[in-house]
This record gives C-alpha cells, sequence and structure tokens, in this order.
C-alpha cells in the first residue's frame, strides 16, 4: 500500500464529489437545512398551538342533570362560551362545540364528564384549562364547607411534598438529547456515507470509468482504501453538520421561544470538551463501519439505481438498533457493548449524560473496530471480486 | 513487446453454464508495430485486451508484456501500458487538465515534468480551448483526444486500445490515427481492437481475426489474402467467419 496513490485517489475522488448535486444534497444541505427546518418548524407550530389554545375561548356543550353551583360561571370566567345542551357527548362529536361537560350522580358528590376530542393538541390543552377551572371551583367549595363547620383550612394540607432534582444540569439536559443525539448520529453517518460510496462504486461502474482506474499502477486495495477514506470523511462531515445544525437550531428556538423557557425539544447540548473528544473517538469506528459497509455492498451493484435499491435496507437495519438508545432506562452494560450500532448509540447517549463507565467505553470502541476491520475486508474482498466488479 | 500465449477466459453463467469468452488464443506484437484484433461484437476481443490489461484475470494461460507476467507482476504490467477502453472512461466532473493530472500523478510523474507533458498533449491534440472545462460539456472527439492523452500522460512504451475511433467523425478518426501511426515510428507496441475493416487495413502491420473465443487467422495482409483467397479485408473477414457458405446455403 503506497500512501502517495491513497491520498491521489481520495484527493481525486473528494473533487469529483464536490462536483456531484447529489452528494451535496446529502451530505451538506440535508444536514443544515433540514434539521432546522424540522426544529424550528416544530417548535413554531407547537408553540403556536399551545399559545392559541391559551387565548382561544372555546365552546362547551354543558348539560347539569345534576345542579352543581357556580359551574357555569367558573367556565365562563374561565375564559369559555357555556351552551345547554342535551347530549355533550353529541355535540362533541357533531362538531357543534368543541368540548361537553356532562354533571350527573348524587346532588352531595355529582361526578363530572368532559368529553374532548383528544386527537386535536388544542382541544387537549383546552380540557386542561376545564380541570384547573373546576379545581379551582372544588377548592373553593371545600374551603366553605370546611368554614362552615368551624374547622381550619390547614386540615387538607397536613404535611408538604418536595422532589429535590439531584441530577446535574449536564444529566437533565442530556437526558433526552443524548438520547436523540445517538440515533441521529447513526443516521447521518449512514446518509452521508450513502451518496458518495454509491457514486464512487456503482456510480463509476454505470459511468465505465472503473476500468481506467484499475488499468493505473494504482493497486485495488489502494483504489478501496481512497474509496473508503472518502465515505468516512463524507460520514463525519454530514455528522458533525448535523449536530452543529442541531446546536444552532436550539439556540435560535430558544430565542424564538416567547416564554423564555425552552421545550423540551429544544435544550442546550451539553458538550464538553472530554465529553467531545471521547463522541470523535468513539465516532471513528463507526463511521469506517459505515462508510465500508456502503462501499461493500454498493459496489456489488451494476448501477446508481441498483446501489440504491441494495443500501436502503441497510438503513432499515441500522434503524431498530440505533433506536435503543431513544428507550429509556437502557444502559450500556458489556454485553451490549459488543452489539454494533446499539453499543455506539448508547455510549453516545451515556457520554452526553456524563454517566459512563471505562470498561464500556472501550468495550464499544473496540468491538467496533474489530466489525469496521470485518467490514473493510469484505469491501476489498468485493472490489477485488471481478465477477462482481464487471457484473453485466 | 507482448507475448500472449495460451490465454483463457472462462465464466460460470447459472443460466448458461460455461461460456468461454477467449479459448486459449497465443500470438506476439512486436515493438515500432500495430497488430490488430478483428471479430465481430462478442468474439472476445474486449476480454483479451482487458486480461492483458490486468483488469481481468485469465482462466488459464498467460501473457508477457514489456518483460512481465499478467498473473505474477501485474503492476509493472500497468506501469508500462496505456490502455484505452471502447467507452473512453472519462470522469465527466472533472476538466481534461485535471483529469490527466491525475492520472499522470498515478503513474509517478510529478511537478514540472507532468505540467509539461500535459501542455505538450495539449498542443498534440490541440486541446488547449477545452482544456479547463468540464468532460461533460465537450463533445465526443474532444472527450476521446481527452481519452487518448489519459492514455498516453506517462508515454507508456505499450499502448492497448480497444476500439480508439469508436463513434468518432471523420476529422477526428484521422487526428487519434495520425497518433497511432506515429506512435508506431516511436516504436511502441501497439495491439488494437476494431471494426472498422479500413482502419484494420490501412493501420495494421498484422491482424488476428478472432471469433468466438479463438483465432481464426492471424497474419499480414498478404497471408491473409493467400489464405483465403480474398483482396479486401471485409471478403476475408466474411471468408474466416464463414458468413459466406451460410449467405450462398440460404441463396
Amino acid at each position: 500500500m503506497r500512501l502517495q496513490t491513497i491520498k491521489l485517489i481520495y484527493l481525486k475522488e473528494i473533487l469529483d464529489l464536490m462536483r456531484d448535486r447529489r452528494t451535496i444534497i446529502s451530505m451538506l444541505v440535508f444536514p443544515l437545512l433540514l434539521m432546522p427546518m424540522i426544529f424550528l418548524g416544530l417548535n413554531y407550530f407547537l408553540i403556536r398551538s399551545i399559545n392559541r389554545a391559551k387565548d382561544k375561548q372555546f365552546s362547551i356543550a354543558l348539560k347539569q342533570e345534576t345542579g352543581l353551583e357556580g359551574m357555569t360561571q367558573s367556565l365562563e370566567q374561565a375564559g369559555f362560551k357555556v351552551r345547554p345542551s342535551e347530549n355533550p357527548r353529541r355535540a362533541v362529536e357533531n362538531k357543534e362545540t368543541e368540548l361537553g361537560v356532562d354533571v350527573s350522580g348524587e346532588t352531595n358528590s355529582p361526578a363530572i364528564r368532559i368529553y374532548a376530542d383528544q386527537s386535536q393538541l388544542e382541544v387537549n390543552v383546552a380540557g386542561g384549562r376545564i380541570e384547573t377551572a373546576l379545581n379551582q371551583l372544588k377548592e373553593a367549595r371545600i374551603k366553605n364547607e370546611l368554614q362552615r363547620a368551624g374547622v381550619s383550612e390547614r386540615i387538607l394540607t397536613p404535611f408538604t411534598v418536595e422532589k429535590v432534582n439531584t441530577a446535574p444540569p449536564q444529566k437533565m439536559s442530556g437526558m433526552f438529547i443524548g438520547a436523540f443525539i445517538g440515533y441521529m448520529f447513526v443516521m447521518f453517518m449512514l446518509m452521508g456515507a450513502m451518496y458518495p460510496a454509491i457514486d464512487m462504486t456503482a456510480g463509476e461502474k454505470e459511468r465505465r470509468t472503473m476500468e481506467m482506474l484499475l488499468s493505473s499502477p494504482a493497486g485495488r486495495g489502494e483504489i478501496v482504501l481512497g474509496k473508503i477514506l472518502v465515505a468516512i470523511t463524507a460520514s463525519f462531515m454530514t455528522s458533525v453538520l448535523a449536530i452543529i445544525s442541531f446546536r444552532v437550531s436550539s439556540l435560535l428556538g430558544m430565542k424564538a421561544n416567547r416564554s423564555g423557557q425552552p421545550p423540551q425539544l429544544m435544550m442546550e447540548l451539553p458538550l464538553d470538551a472530554k465529553t467531545f473528544v471521547l463522541i470523535f473517538v468513539s465516532s471513528i469506528p463507526m463511521a469506517i463501519l459505515a462508510a465500508t459497509l456502503m462501499i461493500a455492498i454498493a459496489t456489488m451493484a451494476k448501477s446508481y439505481k441498483e446501489a440504491q435499491s441494495y443500501v436502503t435496507p441497510l438503513f432499515l437495519v441500522a434503524v431498530i438498533p440505533a433506536m435503543v438508545s431513544l428507550l429509556p432506562g437502557v444502559k450500556l452494560n458489556p454485553g451490549m457493548a459488543l452489539i454494533p450500532i446499539v453499543n455506539f448509540s448508547l455510549l453516545i447517549k451515556e457520554l452526553i449524560l456524563g454517566d459512563w463507565s471505562w470498561t464500556s467505553f472501550t468495550l464499544s470502541v473496540l468491538s467496533n473496530l474489530v466489525y469496521a476491520a470485518i467490514a473493510f475486508t469484505a469491501a476489498v474482498m468485493v472490489f477485488k471480486n471481478e465477477r462482481i466488479l464487471f457484473r453485466t | 513487446m507482448i507475448n500472449v500465449s495460451d490465454l483463457t477466459k472462462f465464466y460460470q453463467d447459472k443460466k448458461r453454464g460455461k461460456i468461454v469468452a477467449v479459448d486459449h488464443i497465443s500470438f506476439e506484437a512486436n515493438n515500432g508495430a500495430i497488430f490488430g484484433l478483428l471479430g465481430p461484437n462478442g468474439a472476445g476481443k474486449t476480454t483479451t485486451l482487458r486480461m492483458l490489461a490486468t483488469i481481468l484475470q485469465p482462466t488459464e494461460g498467460t501473457a508477457n508484456i514489456g518483460g512481465h507476467d499478467i498473473n505474477k507482476e501485474a503492476q509493472q504490467v500497468r506501469r508500462k501500458i496505456g490502455f484505452l477502453s471502447g467507452d473512453m472512461g472519462l470522469y465527466h466532473r472533472l476538466t481534461p487538465r485535471e483529469l490527466l493530472r491525475f492520472f499522470g500523478r498515478l503513474n509517478g510523474l510529478n511537478g514540472a515534468a507532468l505540467n509539461q507533458r500535459i501542455e505538450r498533449l495539449f498542443e498534440l491534440f490541440d486541446m488547449r480551448h477545452f482544456a479547463d472545462s468540464k468532460i461533460d460539456t465537450l463533445s465526443t472527439g474532444m472527450r476521446q483526444k481527452t481519452a487518448i492523452s489519459r492514455t498516453i500522460i506517462h508515454d507508456p512504451p505499450i499502448l492497448i486500445l480497444d476500439e480508439p475511433t469508436s463513434g468518432l467523425d471523420v476529422p477526428t478518426a484521422h487526428v487519434v490515427e495520425g497518433y497511432i501511426r506515429d506512435a508506431r515510428v516511436a516504436g511502441k507496441c501497439i495491439v488494437l481492437s476494431t471494426h472498422v475493416m479500413e482502419e484494420a487495413e490501412y493501420l495494421c502491420d498484422r491482424i488476428a481475426v478472432i471469433y468466438q473465443g479463438r483465432i481464426r487467422a492471424l497474419g499480414t495482409m498478404d497471408d491473409l489474402r493467400s489464405m483465403t483467397g480474398k483482396n479486401r479485408l471485409r471478403e476475408i473477414f466474411i471468408e474466416l467467419l464463414g458468413l459466406n457458405e451460410t449467405t450462398n446455403n440460404r441463396g
């Protein structure tokens, strides 16, 4: 293996890919534009719906089979437009009103039912507003009864409970974001490597440039290594850009939020230098694995289109283990550290949470290095197999 | 010099079974001479040239190219050859200058020597006006000039050319043929495959007619004439492939 030849192939492929629209879109535009679009868009619609639900005057169909004093006034004070109805449930189902309230049962302890189409976010928020209004009414009635009986209100609070959060801020922010980033990292690594890998293998076959390269003094091992390094670069670049883009969009999202309180999705990314270096180190074998797998699979195809259909199932296969990081309570134990993709997405989560062990870290990195080496050997073998390379 | 000995290539096909692409062919091609491989589509010309260029591994037999065995010293062989495929094989997103620089460096050229060589080829094939345009914007003729320049960027002593004038207009084909003749004068060993009878007759010192993977006849034009009793290469070719009998039987 000559480094100079590998470098030449690497630089040529980078130049070639930088002029390919599909690669630019998947590698640069997609993570840089799509991430802010998803997060800012989601944030915008979420906040807009919640704010609208807070301010909007919803209509309520009210049936008082059992009279409840102050009910109508309480709901009107809470900003609802109350309409008497014989069947509140049907009124909601027929969309005559947005909500329905039914008071029935004994006069001493009536039962209240709230009807709402819970598939609608706004109506859900409004349902919460009704509950608050009714709780206030309930509290007022209890206080009245206690006063009438000459009992102090303090009987209602014999003791107080306070939950104290002992988790450091990094752990709190990382709880959601760590789980999500582990999954996202895997997806973007695969996505970043996909188009370059296809273009450099099946694309090269389709354009009939492969023969020229193979008849040059460059060895097949050197050619495939140069190409794999390009796919690794693309894989890394895409995931790093996605993280940067995620960070920027989270900051923008926080600024855009009127209340100043970031919603859960928009928490800050907790990254100190040590965590960053550890994430970087653990990403290397994962990027090699993603890139070499893509190269090996795409080399088997004879055209760009065929390669896409070969590579797409790889995403489906990778999604499931990558999603393990999204599951609450799953920890990276030595057994898990040996499962590719699962180990990486969990390790990223735990690194961001600041709750990791050197054993799991070392096991995950080493096992992924072994998988990457196997994938690399497979890619070289595929590339050296002329029946695959010249499949017609 | 090229010395081909019992070169053979079999393929295994799931449906068709064993396919013999090239069947124990042997020939010699000398320095300062053009050796032509003539045959219909699927005769085994391209497979033969690909094996000589070490792109494909022979099933049996071997070839010695410039003193190196294609099975044992593939890399040394590739340093000595310039291979042009029928598809040109150009990176369409690069410019001719970038392409030549890349292949020049792969062949060990660098710095001033590489730049001088590139400029010389631009001059030789009148390429300056499109040297910095992307290849996908170039005409077929311009592309073929680029492909030929890429093949000879390292000035190899042996040229393996698969249908070098295929699809070219007459002026561009003339330029390419001119270069091949000049290369012969410069003492290079040239093996080319072609469909164009006139070209083979005009360029080649010796011709092998290949059909169904086997060499049916080999020699100079005069040798082929005396073998078949025909004068023109087209008639010789049809005679050697046995197509005359088919036509006569049908008639």
